[in-house]
């Protein structure tokens, strides 16, 4: 027997026992996150997924009532007319936040006089916590002393009534107002990412393409974009988790700031936070959270495969 | 001499990290220590009787449904609640959650811990005030589910509802029973009502409340016009001061959702939901009747700004407009007494009024909303919480509540015609809720709320139409929106 064949199996052992310390040590160091992730998310969400199934005001037991909660979900108008608004919220602001970023982040990558001055005033909106934004805008669209009214009269055309509206869902006008609100506070943060993925472009295709004979619209349309597609891809995707989730413009706008108001724009989230928070109706305001949850994760997944199906951008995700 | 090598460093470190999370995990799973019983002899009996089987919204409905008259107040008790808990030179910690019209009331409650340590020099009160009804209500929960409830606490009476049909409240009846200077018929019945089931009371209000009118009186007397008290006559003082060129003598308060809206129509004789919780009532003859009524005024008469109804104006613009004096007459709540007598634009040119009485001129209908003070089912010291809620009820502290412009909920104090003599402005609001008035309770269902602001939008969108027509065609939408709130409230 030589001696590299006694020595094998101890070698084998010590790189075993090796690896297994690394693995331990590796998970001593993260219990600390796995602890606050287990005590502050996993089990508040699996306790969440538990109420859903049952009847329950926050005092008390939760009473067990099975999938009556969802049933009642699934055919609630109030839950389906919520559907309406956030779904029409994320698909016009979603698009128009990527386009206008994309527009800003093309013009920004040029050498401009004063470009950082510029790149950081367009994104300061991003950092203005939800609560001021709506807070300004709501002065600014205040129906006696707001600005755009104000500018309207000035123009000749009759004062609106912008917040105020007794309509419910997409034709209540607050439903614009967020709109507006959302594109000022969000296409900053958009165009920072989208600015720099224009950055990594590499310089030598666009010499490459040029040299082809292609114009500066084909450059942009042939080299540019299919180069930032995959930022764009996760630009779209985080915007629309981050749209279908909007609470607070809806919430604080809507009138839900007050207890006794009911709130006249309501997206999926207000309506499970009124039915939790404001009726006591627990269970049901889960249940409506475990629906948002299967449509973003369908949505999210299936965005996934049909956008990297073919283009070899698997990787990135 | 050795020394301590990188690795055996990392597995040190990770092992106490470890061990760390582990501890934290453990400790964070602990249970909370079970609730010490209370010193006071009463407080097992009380516990015992407090009745195990969930509660049913139509059993708690039965009790609150029916219009109630005011109940004819009692002698006002002068003696104050004995000291008889905790046997001497064992302390109490009495631990209390303190509510109703947060702001002006904090002084009220600092004055009655220590009139109450005074009497009850054993007990020891903390009071564990909330920046505003949406945190006292979270924190009262939040105790409830933990298992470590505050002794005495104090919620809106839809909220004091919930609670019962939780069954997270003890019943108070046992414990005032032994209680010589309380009764119960002091209090407003239909507040009662609502958080009585099955026989037993589980809150008595510290606080109870109807809407009102407020008018300005520097501009009744210039132009020699008394404050009406039938709706006849709101019509024709407005009609006289319109013609004094005031462009709309009359306002609707901006926030007229849910108790407001509903208050309102209560005033008319008539309910957003009908009573037992089942139907909407926008389309019966008598809804419609009291939307015409405020459609003319509007519409035809045009004595109250079509620009409070589109919610275009908020309620701080249309106050502010009363305060200017572009609006005579507004829709208000005695809530407002304190900012009032605080506003130096105000001063000596307001006044309260209740509401309009019926056409007939027979009756008023008021929706009496509150705050109850409660003794959550689990509470360590149920005896000196009762003493607690009964100083506080009692009418040596209630005669304190007009001073700090609050209404007292104790209508012995209310009657008392000295006290109320020298609060002028507080007075209207008592006598809202006094016979001949009809009380209601806000009606104890779940969906209420939510039926309430759905029909006042409807009434919104109605009262905005050109023609009554077209008014009626958007209460027939309104009615089947409440209609499906309700029905989609009960599946719940």
């Amino acid at each position: 027997m030589s001696v590299s064949a006694v020595a094998r199996p101890i070698l084998e052992h010590r790189r075993r026992k090796y690896r297994l310390r690394e693995v331990l040590t590796g998970y001593g160091f993260l219990s600390f996150s796995l602890f606050g992730m287990l005590v502050y998310s996993l089990i508040p969400v699996l306790f969440g997924l538990y109420v859903s199934f049952t009847k329950y005001s926050g005092i008390g037991a939760p009473k067990w009532s099975g999938l009556h909660n969802y049933l009642v979900v699934l055919t609630d108008p109030f839950f389906w007319s919520s559907i309406v608004v956030t779904a029409a919220y994320t698909l016009i602001t979603v698009p128009a936040v990527i386009a206008l970023s994309l527009v800003v982040a093309v013009l920004l990558n040029r050498a401009l006089p004063f470009r950082n001055v510029v790149r950081t005033s367009f994104y300061i909106p991003s950092v203005v916590p939800w609560v001021a934004a709506v807070l300004l805008f709501q002065n600014m669209f205040d129906y006696k002393f707001g600005l755009i009214n104000q500018a309207l009269a000035w123009l000749g055309i009759q004062p609106f009534n912008w917040l105020g509206g007794l309509d419910t869902g997409i034709q209540n006008p607050i439903f614009i107002v967020v709109i507006v609100i959302s594109l000022w506070k969000g296409f900053g943060f958009t165009m920072l990412i989208l600015l720099a993925a224009l950055q990594d472009v590499p310089p030598q295709l666009h010499d490459a393409a040029k040299v082809d004979g292609a114009n500066r619209v084909q450059r942009f349309f042939s080299v540019t974009l299919p180069s930032i597609s995959p930022m764009i891809l996760f630009v779209f995707i985080i915007s629309v988790i981050g749209q279908i989730q909007s609470f607070t413009p809806f919430y604080l706008l809507g009138g839900g700031g007050t207890i006794t108001q009911g709130i006249k724009v309501e997206t999926i989230v207000t309506y499970a936070y009124m039915s939790a928070f404001q009726s006591f109706q627990y269970g049901y305001g889960a249940a409506i959270l475990w629906v948002l949850f299967v449509i973003m994760f369908v949505f999210t997944y299936g965005q996934l495969r049909m956008s990297t199906s073919g283009t070899g951008h698997e990787r990135e995700f | 001499m050795s020394t301590i090598s990188r690795r055996i460093l990392l597995r040190g470190t990770a092992l106490l990290a470890a061990v760390g999370a582990s501890g934290g995990l453990i400790a964070a799973c602990g249970s909370q220590p079970a609730a010490q019983p209370s010193q006071g002899g009463a407080a097992a009996p009380v516990a015992t009787t407090v009745p195990k089987a969930p509660a049913t919204q139509a059993s708690v409905a039965t009790s609150a449904s029916a219009p109630t008259t005011a109940a004819q107040p009692t002698a006002a008790p002068t003696a104050a609640p004995k000291a008889n808990a905790a046997p001497a030179g064992e302390k109490v910690a009495l631990s209390i959650v303190p509510g109703f019209n947060p702001g002006n009331a904090k002084v009220y409650w600092q004055n009655m811990q220590k009139e109450f340590q005074q009497r009850f020099p054993n007990v020891a009160v903390t009071m564990n005030f909330q920046p505003d009804w949406n945190a006292e209500t979270t924190v009262i929960k939040a105790s409830i589910a933990s298992g470590d409830v505050p002794d005495v606490v104090m919620t809106q009476d839809n909220f004091s509802y919930q609670l019962v049909v939780d069954n997270a409240l003890m019943p108070l009846d046992d414990l005032w029973k032994v209680d010589q200077t309380f009764d119960v018929k002091n209090f407003a019945k239909g507040l009662v009502d609502q958080v009585t089931k099955e026989g037993k009371v589980y809150g008595v209000p510290i606080y109870s409340v109807t809407m009102w009118w407020v008018y300005r009186t520097d501009l009744f007397q210039k132009n020699n016009v008394t404050a009406p008290k039938t709706r006849e006559d709101l019509l024709k003082a407005a009609q006289a001061l319109k013609e004094t060129g005031i462009k709309f003598p009359l306002a609707l308060s901006g926030d007229m959702s849910e108790w407001a809206g509903i208050g309102y129509f209560w005033n008319f004789g008539t309910s957003v939901v009908s009573v037992d919780g089942q139907k909407s009532q926008l389309m019966t003859k008598e809804f419609q009747q009291a939307v015409k009524w405020t459609w003319d005024m509007i519409n035809t008469a045009k004595l109250i700004d079509p620009g409070v109804v589109t919610g275009g104006i908020t309620a701080q613009a249309i106050k502010a407009s009363f305060v200017k004096g572009d609006y005579t007459m507004l829709t208000d709540g005695p809530w407002d007494i304190a900012s009032n007598r605080a506003n130096k634009d105000m001063q000596g040119k307001w006044a309260g009024m209740p509401r309009a009485l019926s056409p007939e001129g027979a009756q008023r209908h008021e929706v009496v909303g509150g705050t109850h003070e409660d003794i959550p089912k689990g509470a360590k010291h149920p005896t000196e919480a009762w003493n607690f809620i009964s100083l506080s009820l009692s009418a040596d502290m209630q005669k304190t509540i007009p001073s700090i412009g609050d209404v007292p909920s104790n209508f012995s104090v209310t009657l008392d015609k000295d006290l109320m003599g020298k609060y002028p402005d507080v007075l209207p609001a008592v006598e809202a809720m006094m016979p001949p008035t009809i009380t209601h309770a806000r009606l104890p269902y779940t969906w209420v709320p939510d039926a309430g602001n759905a029909a006042w939008t409807a009434v919104q969108k109605a009262l905005q139409k050109p023609s009554w027509d077209a008014a009626v065609k958007e209460l027939d939408a309104g009615d089947k929106n409440v209609q499906t709130v309700i029905d989609q409230g009960k599946k719940r």
